[in-house]
């Protein structure tokens, strides 16, 4: 089984629980603005066998006690089949297998990893259908559909929401996200909500890809601390 | 009061063997750091004093003074003290604190040119004097053959011990705790006794002479003592006393020699042993102990020795290498971790992170998790540790070894080394291309050939042509040590070091290589990408086309992961084929100090597309910014490195921003435990830990004041940043930062 990868970080520390070593797949069906890995989008990347993936993955397992093996993007969903089988050889290796998602691909692949990964990194980009769509060019409803899927199975889940200015940074934002996770908050261990940055610049200006926030600042620890607080007690309400 | 109170006797009440008291008496500490305790007022004060001075020698332009009329000895300048009141451990180099004595011994010139680097004059006296004595530098350079003085100039050997102490020797300072001086004294006097008795070769007549030296020296080291109204004679009784009877050891050795490294050795466990008899029987608290261990710290960090700027450019920032080694496994499988463990890495909250002393951590999956936990607190915070790994040096050395300098280990008072610089790899093969001329001086250098003919470079033409350069390379590089080391020893023996030593130590000749990463990137891109030579109008190859991609070293990729190896164990296989002064065992490293970046200044253009004149990386770290696969890749190409054939040590000098390492102090501190388990599970030998972001280094390059004591692992040892050149501080800010994608 043949996917195209983006990348291979080999130390990852904030894509989950301990040290991961984080496989970048290439292609996504969503074209969000702050996108940090634009480089993903595109359905190019190299191609690999999911055994050469999982070979180049366990040179890193003497490092791995607490942590595992994220699979991030571009969008893993989208070559679910790959991830799947890759899933297959890893979970026999003993390493524990988060995915890191939009939840914005559905289908029987989808749920056949779904049922083979220990956790999820959802990313619930925007709180209305409508902002959702025009700054990612997805759909919220999708990515409720797969929070729902993952309840359903007893997945753990962190979720997680990027922090922009003027995007998601208002405090309507932040009470309408504790009520859309409400009922899925059995398997929810952690919301992150994080900060907006523009690190990413350097890549855009490579690819020659606007970047489409460019005239938004980064927001700043103060906010994500205020916001944080406030989805606590927001949380604590919506149960 | 019975000096040996309540120890466990054994093998070491008949002989000298401070391991088996060790062993015998240690307390091994499993649990955490919560039992240590904050600086007592005397430290904070004597604290304030050395940054006072610290900051004067920084305002007078790096030398605080120079006693410009004494020549350095044991007994030489008389007791003197910092604050009298506060301080507790008694000793200083010279007549006042951070003034640098004169040590002409190894060479005058250099000891001339550097009074005169730092605006000052060595006294007529002392040039006249030395007219009649001959030294080490004179010695060597009436010896040299016309070969090693070309590979010197061109620099294919650079950073050669010729024109500097060599230092490296790490005299077993405990001993003099706990024995006393006379005992030693007693012991040595035997030795030349029986020595008397053996046919009179000139290796015999050479050791007596020696022993004769090392017994004057100890008589001498009482009397420095003497002159701090403290007798040393006998064993010490408490910590207070071990730890001053350690100091002055270690302070006469640095009176005698300006060493390249003057390491420590292992002392803190050692001196647990008194600290915990003392805490029993009431005469010593917590506090009380992390005092003593503070204000030894605080001598330590007085150390100075005068340098030449060429001396500076290699090993760059002042650095002492008062490398001290904590931790590690006892042969019976206890950890060697003591609660003075803790307290020496302490040292850093209580006296702010520092270059020196060379904290140097031995860690072994064994070690308890609490110090594990301790000892990467420190270093995420403090950019101040590095970590051998004793799992590897232990089945080779025992349980009583110490790390010389950066990452080359030596059984305590067993063994001694004579200190080999390095080789640079790179140049070896640009020469080997050109038949032997080197590539910027266009001078015959190595045996004669044609100039490499073809215009693509052949991989196994080209690599045969480099091991018939190496296999030279490697003969002349023996034989310039041997000289060099025959020449120490005649004019600038290290007595007083050696005194601490048994009378017939096994001595070890440590070679070291520079620019593996460029050269193993070099080949690869020769057998994976297409490499064309270019030439000036005279057929000689001074530059390279590369087209297409290749592996490169530091992305766990084996093709080229391997040549690295393959490399390593081709030097070591032809150094050995020369046999080495006083049979000393050959041994090498892959450690650059921060030489990297003059051997850089002296190579060409190379295969890999590096630009002539730019810095290697640093020991056997792959090429700045060539990982793609992040930390972990890295650390997995290094750990390939066969510490079988490059026992003297394999350096890895790693750097990550602390946000990719963890959100909290703590997630950081639990990641580099796992970091660390997992690169020395792999039978890693080295690596120094750095972790801050790029921009703060950027910060302190454009103002110094921003962070006085920034203080950074660079390549074996920790250096404050701001003592290095702005070239060295641009190359640190080059080298690859690990980051979160």
């Amino acid at each position: 089984m043949k996917g195209r990868i983006s990348a291979i970080q080999s130390l990852g520390t904030v894509d989950g629980p301990g040290l991961r070593t984080v496989i970048f797949a290439a292609h996504c069906p969503l074209r969000c603005a702050y996108c940090h890995n634009p480089e993903t989008w595109a359905e190019n990347g190299e191609e690999y066998e999911a055994e050469d993936i999982a070979k180049k993955v366990l040179r890193f397992k003497p490092y791995i006690r607490n942590g595992g093996v994220t699979f991030s993007g571009g969008e893993p969903l989208v070559q679910a089949k790959f991830f799947s089988s890759l899933a297959d050889i890893l979970k026999s290796e003993g390493l524990h297998i988060a995915l890191d998602t939009s939840g914005n691909v559905a289908g029987e692949d989808v749920d056949e990893l779904t049922e083979k990964i220990d956790m999820a990194l959802l990313d619930i980009k925007f709180t209305t259908e409508e902002e959702y769509r025009t700054y990612t060019g997805g759909s919220l409803r999708k990515t409720l559909d797969y929070l729902g899927k993952l309840h359903a199975l007893g997945k753990r889940v962190w979720i997680r929401q990027v922090i922009a200015q003027g995007l998601t940074d208002s405090e309507e934002n932040i009470t309408r996200l504790a009520r859309l996770i409400a009922p899925f908050e059995s398997v929810i261990d952690r919301v992150e909500l994080l900060p907006f940055r523009k690190l990413c610049l350097e890549k855009y200006e490579q690819l020659g890809i606007p970047f489409p926030l460019a005239a938004v600042p980064e927001t700043d620890e103060a906010t994500i601390a205020r916001l944080s607080a406030l989805l606590a007690q927001e949380r604590s309400k919506a149960v | 009061m019975d000096a040996y109170r309540n120890f466990k006797t054994g093998k070491w009440c008949c002989d000298i063997d401070v391991a088996d008291f060790i062993r015998l008496n240690y307390t091994p500490y499993e649990g955490d750091d919560s039992f240590l305790v904050g600086p007592t007022e005397r430290t904070k004060k004597l604290r304030a004093v050395l940054e006072a001075l610290q900051k004067a020698e920084k305002d007078n332009g790096g030398v605080l003074g120079v006693d410009t009329d004494t020549v350095s000895t044991l007994l030489a300048y008389p007791a003197a003290y910092m604050d009298k009141e506060n301080e507790i451990i008694f000793g200083l180099q010279t007549g006042a604190p951070l003034v640098r004595g004169i040590n002409p011994f190894g060479g005058l010139r250099m000891a001339k040119a550097a009074c005169e680097a730092y605006g000052y004059k060595m006294s007529d006296d002392i040039v006249h004097d030395f007219k009649y004595r001959k030294t080490h530098n004179d010695g060597v350079f009436q010896v040299y053959s016309d070969e090693m003085r070309k590979c010197r100039h061109v620099g294919i050997l650079t950073g050669l011990p010729d024109a500097y102490g060599r230092g490296r020797i790490i005299g077993d300072y405990r001993r003099v705790a706990l024995y006393g001086v006379d005992k030693l004294i007693e012991e040595k006097t035997k030795d030349k006794l029986r020595l008397g008795e053996n046919t009179m070769t000139e290796e015999n007549i050479r050791l007596c002479e020696e022993v004769y030296e090392q017994i004057e020296a100890l008589q001498q080291l009482k009397m420095l003592a003497n002159m701090y109204g403290i007798d040393i004679s006998a064993p010490a009784t408490n910590l207070l006393e071990a730890t001053q009877w350690v100091y002055f050891a270690y302070l006469a050795a640095n009176k005698d020699q300006n060493g390249a490294a003057m390491s420590l050795g292992r002392v803190s466990t050692f001196l647990d042993i008194y600290a915990e008899r003392d805490l029993r029987e009431g005469t010593l608290d917590e506090s009380g102990a992390q005092e003593i261990i503070d204000q030894f710290v605080i001598k330590l960090r007085t150390m100075r020795h005068l340098r030449t700027p060429e001396y500076n450019d290699l090993f760059a920032g002042d650095p002492m290498w008062i490398t001290e080694s904590i931790g590690g496994i006892c042969e019976d499988g206890r950890p060697l971790v003591t609660k003075n463990s803790f307290r020496m890495l302490h040292t850093l909250y209580n006296l702010g992170s520092s270059a020196e002393p060379n904290l140097t951590v031995l860690w072994s999956e064994k070690l308890p998790r609490g110090f594990k936990k301790f000892a990467a607190k420190v270093s995420a915070e403090t950019d101040s540790i590095q970590y051998e790994n004793d799992d590897v040096m232990r089945p080779l050395n025992g349980d009583d070894y110490a790390i010389a300098c950066c990452v080359s280990s030596m059984k305590v008072g067993e063994q001694m080394q004579f200190f080999g610089a390095r080789c640079n790899l790179p140049k070896t093969l640009l020469m080997a291309l050109n038949g032997g001329k080197d590539e910027r001086y266009f001078m015959q250098v190595g045996p004669q050939m044609p100039i490499y003919e073809k215009d693509v470079l052949d991989y196994d033409e080209v690599m045969m042509r480099f091991d018939y350069y190496l296999s030279w390379l490697a003969r002349v590089y023996v034989n310039t040590m041997n000289v060099i080391h025959y020449m120490h020893d005649k004019y600038a023996y290290e007595k007083i070091q050696m005194a601490l030593h048994d009378t017939q130590p096994e001595r070890l000749m440590a070679f070291g290589v520079a620019g593996l990463s460029v050269l193993a990137d070099s080949f690869s891109a020769i057998k994976y990408a297409k490499v064309t030579a270019i030439r000036n109008e005279d057929g000689v190859i001074v530059d390279f086309k590369t087209e297409g991609d290749f592996p490169k070293y530091g992305n766990d990729d084996d093709r080229v992961d391997g040549i690295a190896k393959e490399i390593l164990e081709k030097v070591m296989a032809e150094l050995r084929k020369t046999p080495t002064y006083r049979g000393a065992k050959h041994t090498l490293s892959a450690l650059t100090i921060t030489s990297n970046v003059v051997y850089g200044k002296k190579t060409g253009n190379t295969p890999d597309g590096r630009k002539a004149g730019e810095p290697f990386a640093p020991g056997a770290n792959p090429m700045h910014n060539r990982e793609s696969n992040g930390a972990l890749a890295s650390l997995n190409s290094v750990a390939k490195l066969p510490y079988d054939c490059c026992r003297d040590g394999i350096s890895n000098t790693f750097s990550i921003v602390p946000a990719a390492l963890g959100k909290t102090t703590e997630e950081r501190a639990e990641n580099l435990v796992e970091i660390l388990d997992g690169y020395f599970s792999q039978h890693a030998h080295h690596i120094n830990v750095n972790v801050l972001d790029r921009q703060k280094l950027i910060d302190a390059m454009n103002d110094p004041d921003l962070y006085p004591n920034l203080t950074i692992r660079v390549s074996g040892y920790a250096v404050n940043f701001n003592k290095l050149t702005k070239e060295q501080q641009r190359e640190v800010i080059s080298r690859t930062f690990h980051s979160a994608m």
